[in-house]
């Protein structure tokens, strides 16, 4: 049986981020708990800014789903995508930049098993990282009194990872595509940051309000979990599907090119990159029917 | 009749246009050192990762006790021990993590007590993190690892560049104990001197292309000297007239003199006189392939 020793060893990469994202998960989910009767009372009857209603999703400020929704699950995503490309581009193009990747490769494993242990590591850590804001919202629960229930508010916390899965998927394409770590990350950081606001100033601007549908963040609205329970089974099978397509990417891109020795040369060939390279079969067909 | 330990055919690899290795065939034998010799950039070290599959053939293929290099590629690197050119490490981890992490990925190909054994044998401490090791403890970390699984086919890449003399001692005694026990060993080099040591056969590899495969008593008997002789008279005109020998030039009683072959005329013809100093020096590699093998490679 696979030892899966890649598996642990990415997560052993990640420990350190996923911790401290985890102990940030916590400490928010523990004062926004916490700090909820006292702001509910000052918030009667205040009108949210039109503008604003993109960190609300579908419920009232004032009430725990929109609180939570709002102070919480709409920016906490954010620290998981942040662990999530921080792993994925560390593990293809930073162990390549660093020159690991090449004795890793010289041993009797296919680049696929390598690029699957790899985001199976990384998958853990993100999930260890967002399940750490639960304990900080039942400690919470503990100590003041607030209508929701403990059961909903794990649904929530775990409906982050497959909007994270996303941008994980795409950071280990980047990765495996774009001849630097940084080139990478920048890449997921912009899709990132685009898509975000896109949702954001979706919510208020008319515009904007059919293009948002294109962002990841407009299928994730937490708050309709905190209120109806989990429904979104669609939403995870299309959010889990174009992970897989962006994994499959990442997996078929890696595959075709050569492994360089430290830092690749930064040459932008888009088209080459996305040039199947003939497989060992056809080259042989060639090179019979040239000789 | 049994398949060679590494058969190259027609093998060609081009960076951007640039022809890094030009139609390499080569037959290593099994058991045999082989010395894989050229200057920086001949080809070595792209040779080396086409076998490994790191990088795609633009041309030709390659294989390993006859499991083909890029179609069967995972089979082939479970028969082959490898250490890199530029060995590098993780450094936050700790020697024994390093062995566990690679023998973890063969699968229970790896014995505890070999990789003891061979770390004691090769008197390197597990204990530190790789990234406080030395040069020399770093590239012994490298050799256990290409060691631990006991492959038939050894692909070491400048295995001893950087390394003082007595830990490149020890990893040629290594070679050479793996070579009695049937491994095939095939290393790069641009060190004649080295292979001269260690191999039995040595392929040269110049601008990309095989030049040469020879025994190495062959490159031997055709080697290079370079003497410097100082005498307690300048000895006459022509007194170094030998079919072996060029004067390269004199000043007073200092001749400089080059030799291919054998020494043993020259030093009785120096013996002649009385000789108050003598200094060798031995031609890179550049200038033996220079010398014998062919004009130089115009820049491609």
């Amino acid at each position: 049986m696979p030892q899966l020793v890649l598996v642990r060893k990415t997560l052993r990469d990640v420990r350190t981020a996923a911790f401290w994202i985890g102990v940030a998960l916590f400490l928010t989910a523990l004062l926004d708990t916490v700090i909820y009767p006292s702001y509910r009372e000052q918030l009667q009857g205040f009108e949210v800014p039109e503008f604003l209603r993109g960190f609300m999703g579908e419920a009232e400020w004032t009430s725990p789903a929109g609180f939570f929704q709002a102070e919480f699950f709409s920016w906490t995503p954010l620290l998981l995508i942040t662990l999530a490309i921080i792993g994925a581009t560390g593990t293809l193009a930073g162990e390549e930049a660093n020159g690991t990747l090449d004795l890793l490769l010289a041993q009797p494993i296919t680049r696929t098993r390598l690029v699957l242990e790899k985001t199976a590591g990384l998958v853990i850590g993100v999930v260890l990282a967002a399940l750490a804001g639960m304990p900080g919202f039942l400690l919470g629960l503990l100590l003041v009194d607030v209508e929701i229930s403990a059961a909903r508010l794990l649904a929530a916390t775990l409906y982050q990872v497959p909007l994270t899965l996303i941008f994980l998927a795409l950071s280990l394409w980047a990765s495996a595509a774009l001849p630097t770590r940084g080139t990478a990350a920048a890449v997921a950081i912009a899709a990132v940051v685009v898509t975000y606001f896109l949702n954001m100033l979706g919510a208020s601007v008319d515009l904007l309000e059919t293009p948002r549908k294109l962002s990841p963040f407009y299928w994730t609205d937490a708050s309709r979990i905190l209120l109806y329970g989990f429904q979104e089974w669609v939403r995870t099978g299309v959010m889990l599907g174009v992970s897989l397509a962006f994994l499959l990417l990442a997996l078929w891109s890696f595959q075709r090119r050569d492994i360089a020795t430290g830092a690749r040369e930064w040459r932008w060939r888009p088209v080459r990159a996305l040039t199947i390279a003939p497989s060992p079969a056809v080259r042989e067909r060639g090179a019979q029917r040239a000789g | 009749m049994a398949e060679p330990a590494i058969l190259t055919e027609g093998l060609t690899k081009d960076y951007d246009g640039i022809r890094a290795l030009d139609g390499l065939t080569l037959r290593v034998e099994r058991g045999e050192i082989f010395g894989f010799l050229g200057p920086n950039g001949a080809g070595k070290t792209t040779t080396i990762r086409l076998l490994l599959d790191l990088i795609r053939p633009t041309a030709g293929r390659a294989s390993i006790l006859g499991v083909d290099c890029q179609r069967r590629s995972r089979e082939a690197r479970a028969l082959t021990g490898y250490l890199p050119g530029d060995l590098r490490l993780y450094d936050n981890l700790r020697g024994r993590e390093i062995v566990a992490l690679f023998a973890g990925l063969r699968d229970g190909q790896v014995d505890p007590v070999h990789v003891a054994r061979l770390a004691e044998r090769l008197d390197l401490d597990l204990s530190p993190r790789a990234g406080t090791y030395s040069k020399g403890n770093r590239q012994k970390l490298g050799l256990l690892l290409a060691l631990m699984h006991r492959p038939p086919v050894l692909i070491l890449d400048e295995p001893t560049s950087g390394l003082d003399p007595i830990v490149q001692h020890t990893v040629w005694e290594l070679l050479r104990e793996e070579a009695a026990r049937g491994t095939t060993v095939f290393f790069s080099s641009h060190v004649m001197s080295e292979v001269e040591r260690v191999c039995e056969r040595v392929g040269i590899l110049r601008a990309g292309r095989l030049v040469a495969v020879e025994p190495v008593a062959r490159l031997l008997g055709r080697s290079l000297h370079r003497l410097e002789v100082t005498f307690a008279q300048p000895p006459p005109p022509g007194a170094f007239d030998l079919p072996q020998v060029t004067e390269l030039e004199r000043h007073n009683a200092t001749v400089w003199l080059q030799t291919a072959g054998g020494l043993d005329q020259l030093i009785k013809a120096l013996a002649r006189y009385p000789v108050v100093d003598l200094r060798t020096e031995q031609p890179s590699l550049e200038e033996i392939l220079l010398a014998y093998y062919q004009e130089p490679v115009e820049a491609r």
